[in-house]
């Protein structure tokens, strides 16, 4: 048998599967290639989509630019591989002042040291650069020869960000050699920063629009105010206008009943001295023994007794001041009414409010000996301009009204404070306090809760209508049961 | 050591002194690889160099001569196994150039654990280039005799002059290839 022929077939047949092996290997190894490259291009994509996804979270969370660039820096640095990197910062409010950022370092080489060398280089490149690409807002590529952390760096390249037309920020990166696959990040980077720039812009106009929104906001606000102000005053003016004409229209016939009154209480004065002479005349006719004068006085003697002329002497002066009292009562509501459509006189003078405040208080007395303490906490104001005959009333007003809602255990706090270019009064008590359904409507005239005949109705309007006049303010806060405070507010002015 | 390099030495000994020579090498080695040898794997170093001492002894030949000799038997058996399209060289002085460049970066595609040796073309002269060898295993000349057959192959023999070498404790060998006129 011939071996040679049989050991070298077998080692044909060897070198046939080495060179299959070898095949496989080859192809082995282009597999790997493009599985490499298949990664490769992921943890690219990833990198990219993670830089992108940055980019949106702009949007969504809204930080201050300056605060996300750093992020966006890193993540370009992360994808491009570039060693080195930094951004200037250009505000929109310009108060806000540029930035420039330190050398930042790629955090995938970084070894924790802080790379304050070269910063002073960087800084003067960034210098010059910037006014190069405020003139072409294009990126900008620099031949450099530098040596950063033992890295020799020849490429620097500038990333504008522009939005709305202007140089919001700059991106500068530092490499060696750009290679293709960092060509590609910059096309990525590119339109990463376009789309930061809309963003910006989104942001920018979404901003505008908050602070128009909100100013319209407020002036429809004020424009509600103001409207519900005017009602007010037209509805006042209207009353104003109708209580001027009755006012007008009662003082007319009041003047005379008053003076016939008066008149006619002197006559039934004089009326009554002859009924009660008469009476004597009377009594000494009835003892008389001539029949005629004594038939006349027993004549006059009945008639007194049928009309029971002691009632009629004392109930027709009752009656009269009963009378006189009504009409006095009359003429009071009409001069408020007048007083409240400002028909009284105008005059203005130095005021000293503690001063008409005490004067108030004592003309008040009467009213309020009987329900408690008054307490004051006074500071020493500047004198006003006003009326000071008005004001009393407004406080008088004030004060009895107070000691209307207060029982025996009251307490009358009056605080006075210079407060905001004026006078600030409060007028507090701890009395049955005002119903919330009440509070709007206690400056409109003829709105009282009191019983009929005990209030008219017209007091805090022509407070109101006071304190208006002095280009003051009143307001009022109150809790039933617990009291009621006045807060007056009256302006310094230019004493006239 | 690759296994195509073992491969093409067993040849060699089967071609030059027939088999009973390679099996007396085998028995007197007596190798941790038992000479079982493919040329997908990588082998001790210290195989080939029992070998080439063991042949030195049977042949009576001495090493250097038998190293050299050897490096141009495994001209051919290197060179056909490497993809038909990598042997398109016009000269020796292409093929040379892209040893590192090309064959090599070849073989680390196929064996990412080959240690391929460094050779480079540092100088070119008129009629010849100056190379640069560099290989912790110190084989120039195997290097020496690979370029001698490569140079047959083209019709183009040269002479080499070795200026300096590893083995006289260079940290390289410097090779001057040059025509013969």
């Amino acid at each position: 048998m011939d071996y040679e022929a049989a050991f070298l077939r077998e080692r044909k047949a060897r070198k046939n599967a080495e060179s299959v092996l070898e095949k496989k290997s080859r192809e082995l190894h282009f597999t790997n290639l493009s599985l490499t490259e298949n990664i490769d291009s992921l943890h690219f994509s990833v990198l990219e989509n993670k830089f992108l996804a940055h980019i949106g979270r702009y949007g969504i969370e809204r930080p201050r630019l300056r605060d996300f660039l750093p992020t966006i820096v890193n993540d370009m640095m992360r994808l491009s591989e570039i060693p080195f990197a930094a951004y200037c910062h250009f505000p929109f409010d310009e108060k806000q002042g540029n930035f420039h950022s330190y050398l930042l370092q790629n955090p995938d080489i970084a070894n924790g040291e802080t790379l304050e060398i070269k910063s002073s280089e960087v800084e003067g490149l960034i210098t010059e650069v910037e006014p190069l690409i405020r003139k072409s807002g294009r990126t900008h590529l620099q031949v450099l020869d530098l040596v950063i952390d033992n890295r020799p760096i020849d490429t620097m390249i500038a990333l504008p960000i522009i939005c709305l037309d202007r140089l919001s920020g700059i991106i500068i990166l530092f490499t060696k050699e750009l290679t293709s696959k960092q060509n590609q990040a910059l096309n990525v980077f590119r339109t990463g920063i376009k789309q930061l720039a809309i963003i910006m812009e989104h942001r920018y106009q979404e901003d505008k629009l908050q602070a128009t929104y909100e100013e319209i906001s407020a002036t429809n606000a004020a424009l509600k105010q103001t409207q519900k102000k005017l009602m007010q005053s037209e509805k006042m003016a209207t009353v104003g206008q109708l209580s001027a004409g009755i006012a007008h229209e009662i003082n007319n016939p009041m003047g005379f009943i008053k003076g016939n009154m008066g008149a006619l209480n002197d006559y039934v004065t004089d009326f009554i001295r002859y009924v009660e002479t008469a009476k004597t005349l009377t009594e000494q006719s009835l003892q008389s023994s001539d029949n005629e004068v004594n038939n006349a006085a027993k004549g006059l003697n009945k008639i007194w007794n049928d009309v029971d002329m002691p009632f009629l002497i004392e109930d027709s002066q009752h009656l009269l001041n009963e009378s006189q009292q009504g009409i006095k009562r009359i003429i009071d509501i009409v001069g408020g009414l007048k007083r409240f459509s400002r028909q009284s006189d105008n005059k203005k003078e130095s005021c000293d409010l503690n001063q008409i405040i005490d004067e108030a208080l004592k003309l008040a007395h009467n009213e309020l000996k009987f329900k408690g303490t008054v307490s004051k906490e006074v500071s020493p104001v500047q004198p006003i301009s006003g009326n000071s005959g008005e004001l009393l009333q407004v406080f008088l007003n004030l004060f009895v009204n107070a000691s209307h809602a207060m029982n025996e255990q009251g307490e009358l706090t009056i605080h006075v404070s210079e407060n905001a270019g004026g006078v600030s009064i409060k007028v507090a008590d701890n009395g049955c306090g005002i119903d919330q359904k009440h509070l709007d409507a206690i400056f409109d005239p003829f709105f009282t809760t009191k019983e009929v005949g005990v209030g008219t109705g017209l007091g805090l309007s022509i407070s109101h209508g006071i304190i208006e006049d002095h280009q003051g303010t009143i307001g009022v806060t109150s809790e039933p049961g617990k009291g009621t405070e006045f807060h007056i507010w009256l302006p310094y002015e230019k004493v006239a | 050591m690759k296994g195509a390099v073992f491969t093409n030495f067993q040849e060699m000994i089967e071609d030059e002194f027939g088999m009973e020579c390679w099996e007396a090498l085998l028995e007197k080695c007596d190798l941790p690889s038992g000479g079982i040898y493919t040329s997908a794997s990588t082998y001790d170093d210290q195989e080939i160099l029992s070998l080439v001492g063991a042949l030195s002894e049977y042949s009576n030949t001495p090493v250097p001569s038998l190293v050299e000799a050897f490096g141009r038997y495994l001209y051919d058996g290197l060179a056909n196994s490497l993809p038909p399209s990598m042997m398109t060289y016009p000269d020796l002085w292409s093929l040379l150039e892209a040893v590192d460049s090309v064959i090599h970066v070849e073989v680390n595609k196929l064996y990412p654990d080959a240690l391929t040796p460094k050779i480079i073309v540092t100088e070119k002269h008129d009629n010849g280039v100056t190379l640069y060898y560099q290989s912790p295993r110190k084989m120039c000349l195997l290097a020496i005799g690979l370029v001698h057959k490569a140079a047959e192959s083209f019709g183009t023999p040269v002479t080499i002059q070795h200026t300096c070498c590893m083995n006289e404790g260079a940290d390289h060998c410097s090779l001057l290839v040059e025509y013969i006129e």
